[in-house]
């Protein structure tokens, strides 16, 4: 197999190398589903960026100290600052449990999921003696609804009941078996007493038959014996409790994968989900907080339906974005939607955009079709299938192509792209 | 995990009405419980007004609730219990807090009510 895959990819060198220089020619990309999700902050969205590192402060004292040390003190807007916080989350809820949680009514939900964010980014300086401008976004998203717990949450959740349930019962018993435990070590030195003593008292009857050291010695006997039998019982604990201990372990790796396991399965809600963002940007002159004008708005609507049973999902967008610097800052308005199915391993998607340009008034649509299907070593067969949206200079890119995917990146084995 | 539980002890005074308890696992963790009163395994799993009996066979026993509570938040480990008795003259509402070892580890909770008569 090793050797057909290495062969394939000597073959597929001189393709590749073909692909980009039509790449270069036509300006047309290998189609990607487009990110109806925001990934990441919506703040970062506005910007039209993506930070490496988000500051997600999740107490009041950091939440301070994070804007504190953003502002500093030379009075201008930092470069590269990205922060997403959710206030109800700054607190503690001693009373909120799971069940509340998923039953939670719409202002609950508004509470639970709202969270505000806030990015900076610098434009390059337009000379050495001007500093560069800034852009300052702020945004909110929230969650109108929040789905149900999906199969697969429920199934971790059964299994950490059950996980938890069998430690209970372990720790009860080693609870009540650690006390006889913990006395092993008194119980041993007095048995090392008595047999001190009994080896003594031996002798000496051994060389003076007198009778009262005789019936010493004998109660000296009876009290070694129920010292050794004692320590016996200790002893017995103590490999109780080291097992019990060794089981209580293997559970609490156990729950700790599966608690993993439920955190990221409680992302991925069944049934309907209702996302809502919105943000403004504003413009900062030579990066000065007092010369600040409005530079565009966002708003996202992303309604999503998931059932995991059947590994299926639909995914709509409608997004409005004011100013946006790819399209001579014209307005644009995103409508779309897409759907998702796996069969068996293999993954389906397909997808359709319109985007109206405002100003313009003009529109144009994409549309896409993604094959995934996983092949052996990690690697993935990928190909896909569409037509993106229509360029300014009025052409509209259709892109077939067939691929594998490294897990570094997609080596492309029947790239096509033509310029309609 | 550290086995060493976070403790609560306290009396409770009932009357000769049913007593129930409620065991709140907050902070949006994941938890399960087992009651005994004396020696005896009442229930497992979630407590949720939970009858223990009439409060005039209680009196003079001991309620031990062992509750083990397991982090499944990734931005943060706080954990709270709360332990709601009824059926005595008033009643009682005990929270305790803790926090596991290391991240989506777990934390067990003891809570032992001495049942008296009013």
């Amino acid at each position: 197999m090793k050797k057909t895959l290495l062969l394939f990819g000597l073959l597929l060198a001189p393709v590749q190398s073909w692909a980009q220089d039509e790449d270069t020619n036509t300006s047309s990309k290998v189609l990607r589903l487009e990110d109806f999700r925001l990934s990441g902050p919506p703040a970062l969205a506005l910007l039209g960026i993506a930070h490496a590192s988000v500051a997600r402060p999740n107490t009041p004292r950091a939440l301070i100290a994070s804007l504190v040390s953003a502002t500093g003190s030379s009075g201008t807007v930092p470069n590269g600052y990205a922060i997403e916080t959710a206030p109800y989350w700054l607190t503690s809820h001693p009373a909120l449990d799971l069940d509340r949680y998923y039953r939670a009514t719409l202002t609950d939900r508004l509470r639970y999921f709202t969270a505000f964010s806030v990015a900076t980014a610098r434009r390059s300086a337009r000379s050495d003696s001007v500093a560069p401008d800034a852009r300052v976004s702020i945004a909110v998203r929230t969650l109108l609804m929040n789905g149900r717990p999906s199969t697969a949450l429920l199934a971790v959740s059964d299994s950490m009941r059950k996980a938890q349930v069998q430690y209970i019962t372990r720790y009860v018993q080693w609870e009540t078996l650690r006390v006889t435990a913990g006395a092993l070590a008194s119980q041993q030195r007095r048995l090392e007493r008595q047999e001190s003593l009994l080896s003594t008292l031996v002798t000496k009857v051994l060389v003076g038959p007198e009778r009262d050291l005789r019936d010493s010695t004998l109660r000296t006997l009876a009290r070694r014996d129920s010292a050794r039998a004692a320590v016996a019982v200790s002893q017995s604990a103590s490999d109780q409790v080291a097992t019990l201990e060794k089981q209580m372990d293997g559970l609490e790796e156990r729950l700790s994968n599966l608690a993993e396991s439920f955190s990221e399965r409680d992302l991925e809600p069944d049934g309907f989900v209702l996302e809502l963002a919105a943000g403004t940007r504003a413009l900062f002159s030579e990066g000065e907080w007092d010369r600040e004008r409005v530079d565009g708005i966002g708003v996202w609507v992303t309604p999503m339906y998931r059932l995991s049973a059947s590994h299926l999902e639909v995914v709509g967008v409608t997004r409005y974005l004011t100013r946006v610097a790819e399209y001579a800052d014209d307005d644009l308005l995103d409508l779309g939607v897409r759907a998702g199915l796996d069969i068996g391993k293999a993954s389906l998607s397909g997808e359709w955009v319109h985007r109206s340009l405002m100003d313009a008034d003009t529109g144009s649509s994409r549309w896409a079709a993604l094959f995934d299907y996983p092949l052996p070593a990690k690697l993935h067969l990928v190909a896909s299938f569409g037509s993106d949206f229509r360029r300014p200079n009025g052409k509209r890119p259709v892109v077939a192509t067939l691929g594998i995917n490294l897990g570094l990146g997609a080596v492309m084995i029947l790239p096509e792209s033509k310029a309609h | 995990m550290a086995r060493k539980a976070v403790l609560h002890e306290q009396d409770y005074a009932v009357s000769d009405g049913p007593v129930r308890l409620t065991v709140i696992v907050g902070e949006r963790q994941f938890g399960s419980s087992m009651v005994f009163v004396d020696d005896d395994l009442i229930t497992t799993g979630i407590v949720e007004d939970l009858p223990l009996g009439d409060g005039k066979k209680l009196k003079g026993k001991t309620v031990v609730v062992y509750t083990l509570v397991t982090d499944i938040r990734d931005n943060t480990d706080e954990m709270a219990v709360t332990w709601i008795i009824t059926g005595g003259r008033r009643r009682s509402s005990e929270t305790a807090t803790g926090k596991p070892a290391k991240n989506f580890g777990s934390q067990m909770f003891k809570a032992v009510f001495q049942l008296t008569s009013a």
